[in-house]
């Protein structure tokens, strides 16, 4: 499967890239917002891990720019409910939220390729 | 903020000098003065009795030594609350002074009075040219209006005289005051009748204005104008129509004028003092500072309740100050420092608190990121193969000093909760009854005895906070001791407060770690066992809910945790 990754984080980012490539998926990584906006544009990916606090662009500023394909998964990361407490999620096409810190990166991986094939 | 924004911002003057050497007529809120010496502290402030004083080191950098100073304890908006509450104090100070002056020129001025009655009594008896009969009456009623010791004796006499002339005619008087109210006398049943009425100085409209403040229909009323103080009026006489007794009356009214018009005021005077005094005797007497009115034989005046608590022991500990009041009375209020000091403490406290919250939101999230994303390098590198027993152990030490560290983060986000969530009436007897159930393998290993009263022990709590606060004490109970030992839970009632006790048997607290015990952060446990917040955030708990938190330690035998909360009564 093609898949975003967009955190800040390095590694955060890493982890999840590393588990991603280990499960024999492609991969592609932002470090900020207006970056994952481009490889989204680039890639067109299946699944997309993305963080709310970012540079350039929010993660939440970068749903709103993006033209959705109606088959992507969108997972939702940040440590803290208050950050989009004023949005509609499914407005913004997001499947899931996933609160930060998350116990196990692996299942995390897991449960999103759970999400599309479902 | 510099010190000198500081002062710009809040229209503050800045007085530079030699503190010591000031001169007595120079005041100020807050003095800063360098110095190391405690010697040098206590010269300036006993100089200084009325301003907060700040002792402060030099720092070698750049800046102003008072901001350096600041930048490195308290911090400018502590020190404008303490100059607020400083201002408050002082200016409270300085109205019991005028206030007591006021009373004593009260007096002066009842005194005046009375001569005067006198005087204008003598000075009436002498007007030549009076008919016999006329000075008999006269002498008679000024005799008897002399003797009067209230208003109501005084109008009863009034009363009494008019109508003697007409029993028909109905006497009564009309004051206006100063805040444009108006009051109505007038006898019913030989008893004097007061009502509040619609202001009216237009002696045209009094008779309107008498029916409607009685509510019913008058019949001739005529007015006769009078002045008493500050205040303005109207004798009122109402009399049948065909009755002509106007000229008479208004006659003998300006006879009795001299006499009745000076009593009347003093009456009054001695009505408003009589009102003052209580106001003065109960604001005197609820201050928590002792105060006492002394003259110059040092014979007491009067004295507050909180002074009669005083004896001279006591005294030596409270920091005297006496203020002259008139030439041969002074006051002397005995003020309690550490009490002053301890309110300083609190305040400072609160701020550090609030500033706790204000980062811990935003430091909590920050850090939780890279916290992650260590916990997941780690899940990842543990999964790899080949690696030796010793990495492996190290790896998951990583992991859970990670997850001690969102611990913290999570405890912080507690306490920056700034939401108050909703209180109910429950049971503190059912709270710990569940908080014990809760706790049971760590109770398990010690012997465990609890006392509670036969009710239920009702207070006014949120369940889940109030959880912890039991939580965290049966918890730290439990970790004091490092070997099997004694626990001892009781509740009780005293002054409509449930008492929660948790008695250890372990090593207790120092006299100077029970002082700090309840800061955030403080912590005797082993790195790893404790955050240090637990016990802070349950005095946040306990003091949110209007109770308080405390405890009894000496070193070698234990420690005793308590908490109270208001008792709600049982339904």
């Amino acid at each position: 499967m093609r898949i975003l990754i967009a955190d800040d984080e390095p590694l955060i980012k890493r982890s999840l890239e590393r588990v991603c490539m280990k499960r024999g998926h492609e991969v592609a990584a932002a470090m900020d917002g207006q970056q994952a906006v481009e490889l989204w544009q680039k890639h067109d990916p299946e699944i997309v891990f993305l963080d709310i606090r970012m540079p350039k662009l929010t993660g939440l500023e970068v749903l709103k720019q993006i033209k959705k394909n109606k088959a992507t998964k969108i997972i939702l990361i940040s440590a803290t409910p208050l950050d989009f407490q004023n949005e509609k999620l499914s407005d913004l096409g997001v499947d899931r939220f996933v609160k930060k810190p998350f116990t196990d990166i692996e299942q995390l991986i897991i449960q999103a390729e759970e999400l599309y094939r479902s | 903020m510099t010190l000198y924004s500081f002062l710009d911002k809040k229209n503050y003057k800045l007085w530079q000098d030699n503190v010591l050497s000031a001169p007595e007529s120079v005041t100020a809120d807050v003095v800063f003065f360098i110095t190391t010496s405690n010697q040098e502290l206590k010269m300036v402030r006993k100089r200084w009795p009325d301003s907060i004083c700040f002792g402060i080191y030099e720092i070698n950098d750049h800046r102003d030594p008072v901001d350096a100073w600041i930048s490195l304890t308290w911090s400018w908006t502590q020190i404008e609350k303490i100059m607020q509450q400083i201002r408050v104090r002082n200016s409270e100070k300085n109205q019991h002074r005028i206030f007591l002056k006021d009373l004593l020129a009260q007096e002066q001025d009842l005194e005046d009075k009375k001569k005067k009655i006198e005087i204008d009594f003598k000075n009436q008896k002498n007007q030549k040219k009076q008919t016999a009969s006329n000075i008999k009456r006269l002498d008679r009623f000024f005799e008897s209006a002399s003797k009067c010791e209230s208003l109501e004796e005084l109008f009863v006499l009034l009363t009494k005289e008019i109508k003697k002339t007409d029993p028909a005619i109905e006497f009564f008087v009309w004051l206006n005051e100063p805040e444009k109210t108006s009051r109505l006398f007038w006898l019913e049943r030989k008893k004097l009748k007061t009502t509040w009425t619609t202001y009216c100085d237009d002696q045209e409209q009094i008779p309107v204005a008498l029916a409607q403040t009685l509510g019913r229909p008058v019949r001739k009323v005529f007015c006769e104008p009078l002045k008493v103080l500050d205040m303005s009026g109207y004798f009122v006489f109402e009399c049948d129509k065909k009755q002509n007794v106007e000229k008479e009356m208004i006659k003998m009214i300006a006879q009795f004028n001299s006499v009745i018009n000076p009593l009347i005021e003093h009456f009054i005077l001695i009505k408003k003092r009589s009102l003052m005094v209580t106001e003065w005797q109960t604001v005197f007497n609820c201050l928590s500072d002792g105060l006492v009115l002394l003259n110059d034989r040092d014979q007491v005046i009067v004295k507050n309740k909180k002074y009669q608590t005083l004896d001279e022991a006591k005294k030596k500990n409270l920091k005297k100050i006496v203020y002259p009041v008139s030439q041969n009375t002074r006051l002397e209020i005995y003020q309690d420092q550490e009490r002053i000091l301890d309110i300083k403490a609190q305040m400072a406290q609160k701020e550090k608190m609030a500033q706790l919250g204000e980062i811990a939101t935003d430091l909590a999230h920050e850090l939780n990121n890279p916290l992650t994303g260590i916990k997941s390098a780690c899940q990842l590198l543990l999964a790899e193969k080949g690696l030796g027993e010793q990495e492996q152990e190290d790896i998951t030490e990583v992991m859970n000093a990670v997850d001690r560290s969102h611990e913290i983060m999570r405890n912080l986000l507690d306490f920056a909760a700034e939401e108050i969530l909703p209180t109910e009436i429950i049971s503190l007897k059912d709270t710990l009854t569940s908080t014990t159930r809760l706790l049971k393998v760590a109770l398990h290993e010690h012997s465990l005895q609890i006392m509670v009263p036969p009710t239920s022990c009702l207070v006014r709590a949120q369940p889940q906070l109030l959880q912890q606060v039991l939580f965290n004490l049966l918890l730290n109970a439990c970790q004091a001791l490092k070997s099997r030992g004694k626990i001892k839970i009781w509740i009780e009632k005293k002054n409509r407060n449930i008492y929660l006790y948790v008695k250890d048997s372990g090593p207790g607290i120092s006299q100077e770690a029970q002082k700090k015990i309840f800061e955030p952060f403080y912590t005797t446990k082993a790195k790893g066992q404790g955050t240090g917040l637990g016990l802070s955030l349950s005095r946040e708990i306990i003091r949110r809910f209007d109770g308080d938190i405390g405890v009894v330690s000496e070193e070698g035998c234990g420690a005793t945790f308590w908490f109270y909360l208001k008792e709600v009564a049982e339904p």
